[in-house]
């Protein structure tokens, strides 16, 4: 047919060309020598250390990992929660959810899908006037005076505000909150006007977004610092997911949070508190997409030993290796390759592995031959299954672009995408199935950029058993990955050798780090100095052992996080 | 020293109470002057219906495309019968338009590839422009737009428009409705939500001025202090503050309308909602929800728009669970309703020819089909001031993400119901001609732009717009539809 021709050319044609940009790596820029440091920036020490004598001559320079924009945030509804509770943490407020934004490019907290939508604007102030009327109902206990006075109103709302807008008030927003505390209190009475003035403080964009204009006095070659309040949030909603603590606001306010080695200081003191341990796996929820594995439900006849109780355990299995491989080992690699393995009895029992003999999960290692690293954890194989078969086009899918960072071009539009059904006289496995209907369809020539990487896992069913056999015939898990820079694109055997293959490679601690930004810096569009950033932070990430621990501190110690480009 | 309330309009701004006169008088004019607003509601699907017969395998009289009577080979624009998906909406035939060879054309022109074959159409749907990535709506949505249009310069309605969906939990944004490019809405679930965004809670007991007051000088303070806070951004920050601002101004403007006097429905209605809501993952459980879950919201809707809390809505409705319409697992050689939606619909496949497969697809779209009757029918039942049917006001617009099982974006089976106060020309089926069309290819064929279909509906409301969305897939409003 003559359309499908000339799309699978196109198809072709951009797995060699089109596909080198359209993916993630990020583009080499010429090494230089120098890093030109402006005042009070971090010289090379700290954040060049792919620069220079390290050998690493295609990375890109410090200067084009300059910041270029930081589009403004606004709290996700998690971060909002917490806030308002925050504001009030002698009080009993109840849920106050608000509803919560799609994701874009894996995160649900990326800027550009925030959407200030009359149903959010609306349950923002519905939810200010719930939380004025709890809070007028018990005022001592969190008002720094009670007496009904113009003065007490001042001084609640000036308190409310500062507290809520995590910095000190400008001037003008202090003569504002006095006039209106003054005038709500006289007006109202002091009970409505120190309601009114909840009920207006809460829906204040300051508190509701996370504003960032920087220190003009501090400003240098084109770049102005973040003021240390702005700091403060930007490290307080990433590692703990919660405003800035008391200790993290008097080091902004004494000036600590003005260069990297303070910035290190306590980021390493709140990666150290189990607040962060929510965070990483919130990150590692989104990036690997376990809200699948969550919602997996398999055809109960198919697969009676997946109960509710092993699905739980399959759950918190995967969350405990995330725990493990990030805060205990603290390597990509170790994500990527570790054996270790948390199972208790049901779920040993439910996936033929050795029983710890508790129920309680339990550090064990996977067989060598079966099992290394996030890719086999039994959760991540069942998120990519349907309900009775597994699904390697969806695996394929599923490392090419969110491990590896190398999507590619979606199907032809109308493409018929649903396998036809197997003869039952000619009895196949799911490989087979796939491959000779790819083949008959003139498919093979894209589709092996993804089965080749799919068919590696063929080894484990639905559920991520273990298996050699399916329908009575052998399986076969030989694997290719095609057209991914950098990897070596010689067939290799089963999911243990795919992840041997990319465990050290560069694509995989960029795409690592990529994925990192992204939640961090709550942005995906992928610019020039990103790109950078990225580059430069992956390949120190790498030369150090792969550590995403101190990956993470480098990132906060950047130029990036720590100054705006001076707007127009 | 104790502070007393004051006179209630001393201190209060001039230009504050100036502000607010305006508003009122907006809500008494309507009132008085006995106009009947005009609504509309898009009923959004997510499969379409079924275009071939299994009997023929005859793409061209499908079990939602209209028949011809008893003794003419061909249906014509007057003379024609509904097919089994549509039986429902017998009682309602006169009220309908039907379709054939209408187009979402802009599939056609959009340079960003879809994700996949489902954002394809749900990217483009309601917007008939580029989509803003793999996934998202590049532009505002005919609903979002219409909504927007209605209520500016001053808001008619206090809420500008509802979303709902009645699938699941995991809906949480709407994937064709979007204020912007990539900015979708939120959509409702949950009925009690629902009815507490429709019907919230009455203003307390202090009289209405003070309450107003009360209210305006928080808002009047929030756009003023937060006003501040915009204006030291860099530009781009400014404007999405400025975005937060206007939609604060904008609920602002809203509250103080006060719609019609109609008293809202007793929270009773909610009670069969919330006695099965939380068994929702057993399989037969998701039959009484399916009913349960899309007859209450589609309830409340009814009586939001009756007392002219809203005049734009768009439901999101989902196909059915299988066991509301006797599919099982391993049912005609398929592992669940999606994937014998794709084998019915698909020539290569034996499902394409097996009339039983067919029927069991039938009936999912019969369902839904009963879904839009039997909000035809709440409409039909309340009336507004001169008599008239609700119906008569409120514009139904029956679409979906995609016109069929294979995904397609033409031959969509689009109706809409209700002629907008005599508008349209109801009772029709309009048959557009399908040919050539410049940037198509030789293969296939264009019909009627979808974009030309939401030129008219904006029309109808009163909006004059000659064109909408990508205007190289739009040549305007389409006459035939006129009465």
């Amino acid at each position: 047919m003559v359309l499908a021709s000339v799309v699978i050319t196109a198809c072709t044609g951009r797995i060699t060309g089109e596909l080198a940009e359209a993916d993630d790596r990020p583009g080499g820029g010429a090494a230089t020598g120098g890093d030109g440091g402006g005042a009070g920036r971090s010289g090379s020490g700290g954040d060049g250390a792919g620069n220079g004598g390290d050998g690493a001559a295609e990375v890109c320079s410090l200067e084009e990992a300059r910041p270029d924009s930081a589009p403004i945030r606004r709290l996700t509804p998690l971060e909002y929660q917490r806030t308002i509770h925050g504001l009030f943490p002698q009080l009993e407020l109840g849920q106050l959810s608000v509803a919560p934004d799609p994701s874009l490019d894996g995160f649900n907290n990326n800027a550009a899908s925030q959407t200030p939508s009359p149903v959010l604007i609306e349950q923002y102030r519905n939810t200010a006037r719930s939380v004025a009327a709890v809070a007028l109902g018990e005022l001592a206990s969190w008002a720094p005076c009670s007496e009904e006075t113009s003065g007490c109103a001042q001084q609640i709302a000036r308190d409310l505000a500062e507290r809520a807008y995590r910095r000190p008030l400008t001037s003008d927003e202090t003569s504002e909150i006095n006039a209106f505390a003054t005038a709500s209190a006289s007006d109202f009475g002091f009970a409505d006007g120190v309601s009114m003035i909840i009920e207006g403080v809460l829906q204040m964009p300051q508190v509701l977004y996370r504003p960032e204009v920087g220190d003009a006095d501090r400003a240098a070659d084109d770049l102005v610092p973040l003021t240390g309040h702005e700091l403060a949030t930007r490290l307080s909603y990433l590692l703990w997911q919660e405003p800035p603590d008391a200790a993290l606001l008097e080091a902004a306010e004494n000036g600590e949070l003005d260069d990297a080695d303070g910035v290190e200081e306590h980021a390493r003191r709140m990666l150290g508190d189990d607040r962060a341990k929510a965070a990483v796996q919130d990150f590692h929820r989104q990036w690997l997409m376990l809200e699948n594995a969550e919602r997996y439900s398999p055809d109960s006849d198919a697969f009676p030993s997946y109960t509710s109780e092993v699905k739980e355990a399959v759950l918190e299995s995967t969350r405990r290796f995330i725990d493990y491989a990030f805060w205990d080992e603290g390597s990509v690699s170790a994500l990527f390759t570790d054996r270790t393995a948390f199972v208790n009895d049901a779920m040993a029992d439910a996936y033929g592995m050795s029983s710890p003999g508790s129920t309680e999960m339990t550090a064990m290692s996977f067989d060598s031959e079966q099992r290394a690293g996030i890719l086999t954890q039994p959760a991540v194989l069942a998120s990519t299954s349907h309900s009775r078969v597994h699904a390697p086009i969806l695996r394929g899918v599923f490392v090419r672009r969110n491990i590896l960072c190398s999507p590619l071009p979606a199907p032809p539009a109308n493409v018929n995408a649903v396998l036809p059904d197997v003869a039952a006289d000619m009895p196949r496995t799911t490989r087979q199935h796939i491959e000779e209907t790819h083949v008959s369809a003139d498919c093979t020539s894209c589709h092996k950029a993804i089965d080749g990487i799919g068919f590696a896992f063929e080894n484990f069913d639905a559920i991520g058993r273990f298996v050699t056999e399916e329908n009575d015939l052998p399986i076969d898990a030989s694997g290719e990955l095609v057209g991914i820079d950098g990897i070596d694109d010689t067939p290799f055997e089963g999911a243990v050798e795919l992840a041997t293959r990319i465990a050290d490679s560069e694509r995989l601690h960029a795409c690592v780090t990529s994925q990192w930004f992204r939640y961090a810096l709550g942005r995906s569009d992928n610019s020039a100095a990103t790109r950078c950033l990225v580059e430069r932070l992956s390949t120190s990430m790498q030369a150090g052992g792969g550590d995403m621990q101190e990956m993470l501190i480098e990132l906060l110690r950047s130029d990036f996080f720590r100054y705006l480009p001076v707007s127009e | 020293m104790h502070l007393k309330r004051r006179g209630m309009l001393k201190g209060l701004s001039l230009g504050a109470v100036a502000a607010m006169a305006p508003m009122l008088r907006n809500a008494r004019a309507f009132a008085q002057s006995g106009e009947i607003p005009k609504r509309v509601v898009f009923f959004y699907t997510d499969t379409g219906n079924l275009p071939t017969r299994a009997e023929t395998n005859d793409r061209s009289r499908g079990h939602g495309e209209p028949l011809p009577v008893d003794g003419m080979s061909e249906p014509t624009e007057t003379q024609f019968e509904l097919n089994t998906t549509m039986e429902p909406l017998q009682p309602f035939k006169q009220d309908l338009l039907l379709f054939e060879n209408l187009d979402m054309l802009q599939q056609w022109y959009d340079p960003t590839p879809p994700g996949n074959a489902h954002f394809a159409g749900a990217s483009i749907a309601l917007t008939g422009a580029n989509r803003f990535d793999g996934q998202f709506p590049g532009a505002v949505s005919i609903d979002q737009f219409i909504a927007q249009q209605i209520n500016s310069p001053t808001p008619v309605t206090r809420l500008p428009s509802i979303e709902l969906q009645t699938g699941s939990l995991d809906r949480i944004s709407s994937e064709a409705s979007a204020i912007a490019a990539g900015q979708t809405v939120p959509v409702l679930y949950d009925a009690n939500a629902v009815y507490d965004r429709l019907f919230p809670d009455p203003a307390d007991s202090a009289s209405a001025e003070m309450t107003a007051l009360r209210r305006n000088r928080i808002f009047d303070f929030i756009l003023g202090h937060g006003g501040g806070l915009r204006d030291r951004l860099a530009p781009h920050d400014r404007e999405k503050l400025q975005q937060h601002l206007d939609t604060v101004s904008d609920l602002q403007a809203r509250l103080a309308l006060s719609g019609r006097d109609l008293p809202p429905p007793s929270r009773s209605i909610l009670d069969p909602w919330n006695a099965i809501y939380q068994g929702y993952t057993e399989e037969a459980l998701a039959d009484q929800l399916f009913h349960t879950g899309t007859d209450t919201n589609l309830d409340l809707l009814a009586a939001a728009l009756h007392a002219d809390v809203t005049r734009v809505a768009m439901v999101w409705v989902a196909d059915p669970p299988g066991a509301s319409f006797g599919f099982s697992a391993g049912m005609h050689g398929a592992t669940d309703p999606h994937d014998l939606q794709h084998k019915v619909n698909n020539a290569a496949e034996p499902q394409s020819t097996d009339p039983e497969a067919h029927a069991t697809i039938a009936r999912s779209h019969t369902l839904v089909h009963q879904k839009l009757a039997s909000f035809l029918d709440r409409l039909s039942m309340r009336t507004e001031s001169d008599g008239s049917r609700l119906l008569d006001h409120t514009l139904v617009v029956f679409c979906s993400q995609i016109a069929n099982g294979s995904h397609e974006l033409s031959r969509l089976p689009w109706i809409l119901a209700g002629s907008s106060n005599g508008y349209f020309r109801t009772g029709r089926y309009i048959r557009f001609p399908r040919g050539p069309h410049a940037m198509v290819p030789e293969w296939e064929s264009a019909g009627r732009s979808s974009n030309d279909l939401f030129v008219s509906i904006a029309n109808a409301m009163g909006i004059d717009i000659s064109t909408f969305g990508n205007p190289d897939v739009c040549t305007g409003p389409i006459a035939e539809l006129r009465a």
